[in-house]
């Protein structure tokens, strides 16, 4: 049986590509759960401030953004927890702090004052410049985050940069979706500048 | 004959000034999206109403002028002749993107290009994903290759003008429930920092953008747009679709993949609600095709209409390079009224196609292979299909 050239060709070439895909795949899972750094776009935001024990506000601020995003026909999203007074991680549950809690909202959601509400809770929306973010992805446990965090604080230090700003967290895989909580995953973010 | 001759003659004109009107929307719609990332949330009402139709119009008079009986050529032949036609353009356009990026590096969404992993990554997308991060607009051409693929084994089953919409309706539907269900085909996942290199060529959305690309079969065969209508109803028919269109793009909500940006963007599958979307883009299309068609006398637009591939792709010059850093400036001048808003981004859209009419002329001459015209010969290259 005879093989046209055109076809030996267009196998190379398909085979090529395949190989330079996983190679690249590879790499990449590699890096993948290594902190590093980028630039965040300018974005609007909604932000609802809430004190209490963060495990507690963020159940109360999930059912808030829930209410509010019906309200405001505004599309899913994640919630992000950013907390303006510490940058470690605790793990002592009971603790009274406060929580910027926000997602990304697009450029046309304006009317807040028709939004019913706790008038306790304060809402507001919030246009974020760009920054500059170190971030690392840690996957399992809550209480094992402390070790991703020192692993990004110490590539801060190590790359030049200096924690400067936030901390935040973002569940991406969390209780919502995921049963075991050695799966989890959770984006860990410092805003950063250069040193 | 004659009359035939003169009505197919007709018909190419009033598609090709369509094709332009479209190509204006998305200059305008690039433009206004820079006001709306400055922060204008008047930009973003300007933005969601063109983004509601424009692009499924393109698909729409794609397949006004596509092929039938394709199932009695070769598969080989056809497929060459799409990739001459669609794939070398693409990459035509994105690798001379890659050429500004020496001087400036901040305007290149998802990459960091003060590294070489970020050079790899973006050539790497750009050839083995069919995500072109350095034109990021050519993804509709890479759309289009795998909608006419589709289009080769579909078109045999297109047996009849019931059929066509069935199939469409089908694919649609198909289209619709995996924009939602199917995140890991969706090439938005390339913008994170260590998104995986899969080959996604545009499939998601292409088989959303079938179903338009179908609908403009259907046009074609029912001949609606062949009837000779006075100008003033074919204005008052566009004028009425628009208005509907007003009336109706803004109750599309909640339901986006991106969840900042609230409108239709097809290059992330995100459509928002199952009904409204095909309502807007099937109105809003005809509107403009029938604003095409009481313009068929402008020489110049037929002109510009024809050369529709190398002005879409140099869009991508202005919207990686040039409208974020010009609507920042103008913003700051301007009150951000929706007249100010309106009026800037109509002078800055006419300013932008007018730049390119050089390179038009430059590519038709030196390289009109790599432009979307394979079967002409140039002083560079030999013609690529004969």
């Amino acid at each position: 049986m005879k093989i046209g050239r055109s076809k030996i060709v267009t196998a190379f070439f398909v085979l090529l590509a395949m190989v330079i895909m996983i190679a690249y795949n590879a790499a990449i899972e590699i890096v993948r759960h290594e902190p590093f750094v980028y630039s965040s776009p300018r974005q609007k935001l909604l932000v609802a401030e809430l004190t209490g024990d963060p495990e507690t506000t963020l159940e109360s601020a999930g059912i808030l953004f829930h209410n509010l995003a019906r309200q405001l026909k505004l599309s899913p999203s994640y919630i992000t927890s950013r907390y303006p007074d510490r940058w470690q991680w605790q793990a002592d549950a009971g603790k009274e702090e406060l929580i910027l809690y926000h997602r990304v909202v697009p450029e046309t959601a304006m009317d807040l004052a028709n939004v019913t509400r706790d008038n306790s809770t304060n809402i507001y929306f919030k246009r974020s410049e760009e920054e500059r973010i170190a971030s690392i992805i840690h996957v399992g446990r809550y209480e094992e985050i402390p070790h991703s965090q020192r692993k990004l604080q110490q590539f801060i230090l190590d790359n030049g940069y200096l924690i400067d700003g936030y901390y935040e967290e973002t569940r991406i895989i969390a209780e919502f979706n995921e049963s075991d909580p050695d799966n989890y995953e959770t984006v860990l973010r410092y805003q950063v500048t250069r040193d | 004959m004659r009359a035939d001759i003169e009505q197919q003659n007709s018909r190419i004109e009033f598609i090709d000034i369509a094709r332009i009107y479209g190509i204006s929307l998305m200059y305008y719609g690039h433009f206004i999206e820079s006001y709306m990332k400055a922060g204008s949330a008047i930009a973003a009402v300007h933005y969601k109403f063109i983004y509601s139709f424009h692009m499924p119009l393109f698909f729409i008079l794609s397949g006004y002028v596509a092929k039938e009986q394709l199932f009695q050529k070769p598969f080989v032949s056809y497929l060459g002749k799409l990739a001459v036609s669609r794939l070398i353009p693409y990459l035509f356009f994105s690798f001379l993107l890659i050429i500004p990026t020496i001087w400036t590096t901040d305007n290149t969404v998802g990459l960091d290009l003060n590294t070489t992993q970020g050079y790899v990554k973006g050539i790497a997308f750009t050839l083995f994903a069919g995500f072109p991060f350095f034109n990021i607009p050519t993804w509709f051409l890479i759309c289009l290759f795998v909608v006419e693929l589709i289009h080769f084994y579909v078109s045999p089953h297109l047996t009849s003008n019931k059929r066509v919409l069935l199939i469409a309706l089908g694919f649609y539907i198909a289209g619709a429930t995996l924009a939602w269900n199917a995140p890991l085909l969706n090439p938005m996942n390339a913008l994170s920092p260590h998104g995986m290199l899969y080959p996604y060529f545009m499939s998601l959305e292409a088989i959303t953008a079938y179903a338009f690309f179908l609908m403009g079969v259907w046009l074609r065969r029912v001949k609606i747009l062949q009837l000779k209508l006075p100008a003033y109803q074919c204005c008052a028919a566009a004028l009425a679709g628009l208005a509907i269109v007003y009336f109706t793009f803004d109750l599309n909500k909640g339901m986006f993949t991106v969840p900042n940006y609230d409108a239709v963007i097809l290059v992330a599958s995100s459509h928002g609600n199952l009904i409204l979307f095909p309502l807007t883009a099937l109105i809003g299309s005809m509107a403009i095709i029938l604003l095409a068609k009481i313009s068929t006398e402008r020489r110049f637009l037929v002109g510009l209409g024809q050369n529709a591939i190398i002005i879409f792709g140099l869009n991508g010059i202005f919207y990686h390079l040039i409208n974020d850093r010009l609507a920042t400036g103008l913003l700051a001048l301007l009150s951000g009224s929706h007249i100010s808003i309106l009026l800037s981004g109509i002078v800055v859209t006419f300013i932008s196609i007018l730049l390119t009419l050089p390179f038009v002329y430059l590519f038709n001459r030196y390289l009109p292979q790599l432009t979307g015209k394979p079967k002409m010969m140039g002083p560079i290259l030999p013609r690529l299909v004969s």
